[in-house]
């Protein structure tokens, strides 16, 4: 799998001298050690990728060499010599960028303002010499094979292009190391694999490359060596060559997990979901919903895939009732439910997790138990009787989700700030609440961003138990891994429209990606 | 509820910046040219020196309770209610006219004057409610502007058709004395109000802890979004915590009338309403902590009066006093707010 093109500078003085080198890092937030003791060696002029689950210290370290976290033990060498590394411009100044996971980016500021924001060329006069300006970014941008229109506006262009900006960003500031913080988490197929040919021809350059990757193939495919953390703690730094995915999972969590039942099946029995024409137009959005028709049926998992802002989100808002459509009708069960408010949609048997669990899903300033209730539950016995609340019935509701889906947390639910939990946390335990009732049908926008492998395998046996117990479940998700893994059939959008309608077995992440890039269509109609 | 701790955490947050109120406070006595000792002294006697004057503090607490709880309620559901004023004089003047009705035997008249009182001030919060629930409309804005409205209107009704002739300020005639509430003391205005208004604190303590509204009020208050995707109606809840809410500050009114003034009096609040809007921030909605702080208010209110009286220090000291107080526990709760800001986003940085 892993197959490499020899590096110009293999060999010679320059092996001696790692770009970075980092010497038994340790930071601690509070009790935790994010980083426990941690040294890593990146030699000069190759591809570093970093794996480890969510909470294993990846980000922390990235953010370590990059400035914005001070370590407490440990130190930094930069090429050979020690250096402190206080804030960003520091590591500016020795050569070190960072793309961060979201980038930071004026949306209004065409691609060439945004490259040379805060470093301006001048002229004479003192005026911004534009000319000039873009003169040093054609030259580096062809120089790496990065292709950008510099008069674009940056909130036009495409996560992958805002991606290369950024990129071309960092050259521009003469960046030689490059961090990239899970660059690839947004990407569609196709855009992953220009981003890996960008990172190989700046390899081919000299410049060295640091990155953070959840996605094993494409690490192998590209990294030269990779360095596996676990729970803070350097677990081995290894050559790409000599690596297997198996390998590295078992390094990064310390055992293979079980495969779950993800085989697609057929046997799906009725229809429960229906949508039928429908559109929805989100004004000052260019995205909307344009004449969808959909079925998902009991026992059936039917994934939604396509890049983030094809109108996913409105077709999942739309279908809980709290996005209107313009036209089009709904049904659950054979019933309209088109015009039902959210409260009642819920109390006939749906439920819903939102992607961004943190806005939508959850009430973070709010206790655990507080939120394991929010919904249809609270409103119903045990919980409540009549206007009185029984909060220790609350509490053992609570306690049964943190159970069953292992949500850990440092005090006891009732007590416990929502906030205080982690990511992958939080997402176990508004699973787990809308998962708890008597649930007919289920919408779920990314079930598994941001869980670590242990927890995702957590969550896709409770899907998979839904399913079996007869559940129908709609599944919006951008990662074409997860959909292969969980769903029976693969709905793809592209511009608010269905492209696809492709069962799982007949298809492939290849041609569901070209589907999703909108190279392909087949406008999915009434009739199905 | 999880809370205990963090109230408590707030309180003695509260007395360290009352603490350096009071320090700077006599900074400014002492710029003046009177002795700090001796005003503090002062202040500390006439407001609680002795029997009498701890329960005139008391009394002058019982309105800044109710409308403190008033704004907290709609506070802590995420409507802002900047109108307890307005509501409270109407529910003030609700009150006067339910008192002057004849006949009625005092354990009803009591009662249904309250009642007035609070209708009326929850209608008077109604309005701002239903268009903030339907049509998203500011309901700072509409509140605020409202309060005019209401004072001027209660004005109006008292200044002419309603005016006791025999009085020389613009005043409601006397009300029966089966609507009012006894004086408890020969020498105090203190009255049976002040129960009323712990009661407010006793069921809205009950609403929030044990009850499905004070469970919505509450989590509406923190994410009206995340209520709206769970299948709660943001606009609804409001509009019930508002409507409780207006209640609130026109029992009030209804409070300071049968119980202190026994008559609708023009321009007879000195702003109670906005300083319950200042003591439902300082105490975040917390209803215990409304009624701990309502009573420091009203005690350093009192106090400054005696100061004047005794050290020649001018009672305005004590607007100076509560607004540093106020500065205090925002430049406190800011820090400790910007500390754990930066825990947590080193935290996310993992």
């Amino acid at each position: 799998m892993a197959r490499r093109t020899p590096r110009h500078f293999q060999g010679g003085h320059a092996m001696e001298q790692a770009a970075v080198r980092l010497n038994n890092i340790t930071k601690r937030f509070g009790k935790l050690a994010a980083n426990d003791d941690v040294t890593i060696e990146v030699r000069r002029g190759e591809i570093h990728a970093i794996v480890g689950e969510n909470g294993a210290g990846k980000s922390t370290l990235m953010n370590v060499v990059y400035g914005l976290v001070w370590p407490d033990e440990g130190s930094i060498s930069i090429n050979g010599v020690e250096r402190s590394i206080r804030c960003p411009s520091d590591a500016i100044n020795l050569g070190i960028g960072m793309v961060h996971q979201h980038m930071m980016q004026v949306g209004s500021y065409s691609v060439l303002e945004n490259i040379i924001l805060g470093r301006e060329p001048r002229t004479k006069w003192g005026s911004t010499d534009r000319k000039c300006a873009r003169a040093a970014i054609a030259q580096l941008s062809s120089g790496f094979g990065l292709n950008v229109d510099m008069d674009q506006r940056v909130c036009d262009l495409p996560v992958g292009l805002r991606q290369r900006v950024e990129i071309v960003k960092l050259l521009y500031r003469g960046a030689d190391i490059i961090v990239l913080d899970e660059p690839t988490a947004v990407l569609s197929p196709q855009g992953t694999e220009e981003l890996l040919a960008v990172m190989r021809n700046l390899r081919s350059q000299g410049k060295t490359i640091l990155f953070i990757s959840h996605k094993l193939p494409e690490v192998l495919s590209v990294a030269d060596r990779i360095s596996v953390m676990r729970k803070g703690k350097l677990v081995a730094t290894v050559e790409s060559g000599a690596a297997t995915e198996e390998k590295l999972v078992e390094l990064m969590i310390g055992h293979w997990p079980a495969r779950t039942s993800g085989s697609a099946r057929s046997a799906a029995g009725q229809g429960v979901l229906g949508v039928e024409g429908l559109c929805v137009s989100e004004p000052g959005s260019a995205s909307g919903l344009r004449n969808v028709h959909l079925q998902v049926r009991a026992g059936e998992i039917v994934a939604i895939a396509g890049v983030e802002g094809n109108g996913q989100r409105e077709l999942a808002g739309a279908i809980i009732g709290i996005a209107r459509p313009t036209k089009g009708r709904m049904f659950l069960d054979g019933q309209e439910i088109t015009h039902l408010p959210v409260r009642a949609r819920r109390e006939r048997g749906m439920a819903f997790v939102p992607e961004d669990r943190v806005d939508l899903g959850l009430v973070l300033n709010a206790t655990v138990t507080e939120n394991a209730i929010l919904g249809p539950a609270y409103r119903t016995s045990p919980v409540s009787k009549g206007w009185i609340m029984n909060w220790s019935a609350a509490d053992s509701a609570a306690r049964r989700i943190i159970d069953r889906y292992r949500v850990k947390m440092s005090g006891p639910a009732r007590t416990s700030v929502m906030g205080s939990l982690s990511g992958g946390n939080m997402q176990k335990l508004l699973v787990g609440r809308e998962l708890a009732g008597d649930v007919k049908c289920m919408v779920i926008c990314q079930p598994t961003r941001g869980l670590d492998i242990g927890a995702k395998a957590g969550i896709y046996d409770a899907l998979f138990a839904m399913r079996d117990a007869g559940c129908a479940i709609l599944a919006v998700s951008t990662d074409l891994d997860e959909i292969f893994e969980i769903a029976d059939r693969v709905v793809v959008m592209y511009k608010g429209e269905i492209a696809a309608d492709l069962a799982r077995a007949d298809s492939s992440p290849e041609e569901v990606g070209l589907y999703m890039t909108g190279v392909r269509s087949d406008r999915v109609g009434p009739g199905f | 509820m999880g809370r205990g701790s963090e109230a408590w955490n707030d309180m003695a947050t509260f007395i360290v910046a009352f603490a350096v109120a009071l320090l700077m406070g006599a900074v400014v006595i002492a710029a003046t040219g009177s002795s700090p000792w001796d005003a503090y002294r002062a202040a500390l006697r006439a407001a609680a020196g002795s029997g009498y004057r701890f329960l005139n503090t008391l009394c002058n607490t019982t309105v800044l309770i109710m409308t403190g709880m008033a704004c907290s309620v709609a506070f802590n559901s995420g409507i802002q209610n900047i109108g307890a004023e307005g509501q409270l004089y109407l529910g003030a003047f609700a009150a006067a006219m339910a008192g002057l009705i004849r006949g009625i035997p005092a354990f009803v008249h009591v009662p249904l004057t309250l009642a007035v009182a609070a209708c009326a001030g929850a209608v008077w919060a109604l309005m701002p409610g239903i268009l903030r629930a339907s049509r998203g409309t500011n309901e700072v804005v509409v509140t605020l502007m409202m309060n005019y409205i209401a004072v001027l209107l209660c004005s109006y009704f008292v200044n002419y058709p309603f005016r006791n002739a025999a009085a020389t300020w613009p005043e409601t005639a006397m009300i029966e004395a089966s609507a009012r509430l006894p004086y408890l003391h020969p020498l105090s205005r203190f009255n049976g109000s002040f129960f009323v208004a712990l009661a407010c604190v006793v069921m809205i303590v009950f609403i929030n802890r044990r009850t499905r509204t004070g469970y919505e009020w509450r989590m509406v208050g923190l994410n009206e979004r995340a209520c709206t995707v769970a299948g709660i109606v943001p606009g609804k809840v409001m509009l019930q915590a508002m409507i409780v809410s207006g209640a609130i500050a026109g029992l009030a009114g209804g409070a300071e009338v049968i119980g202190v003034r026994h008559r609708f009096m023009d321009a007879f609040s000195p702003g109670y309403g906005m300083t319950g809007v200042l003591i439902a921030l300082v105490a975040r909605n917390n209803p215990v902590s409304v009624a701990l702080v309502a009573f420091i208010f009203s005690l350093v209110k009192t106090g400054a009066g005696g100061m004047e009286l005794v050290a020649d220090v001018p009672a305005e000291l004590s607007e100076i006093l509560l607004t540093l107080i106020v500065f205090m526990l925002a430049a406190q709760r800011s820090l400790r707010g910007t500390l754990r800001a930066a825990r947590t986003q080193q935290h996310a940085g993992r």
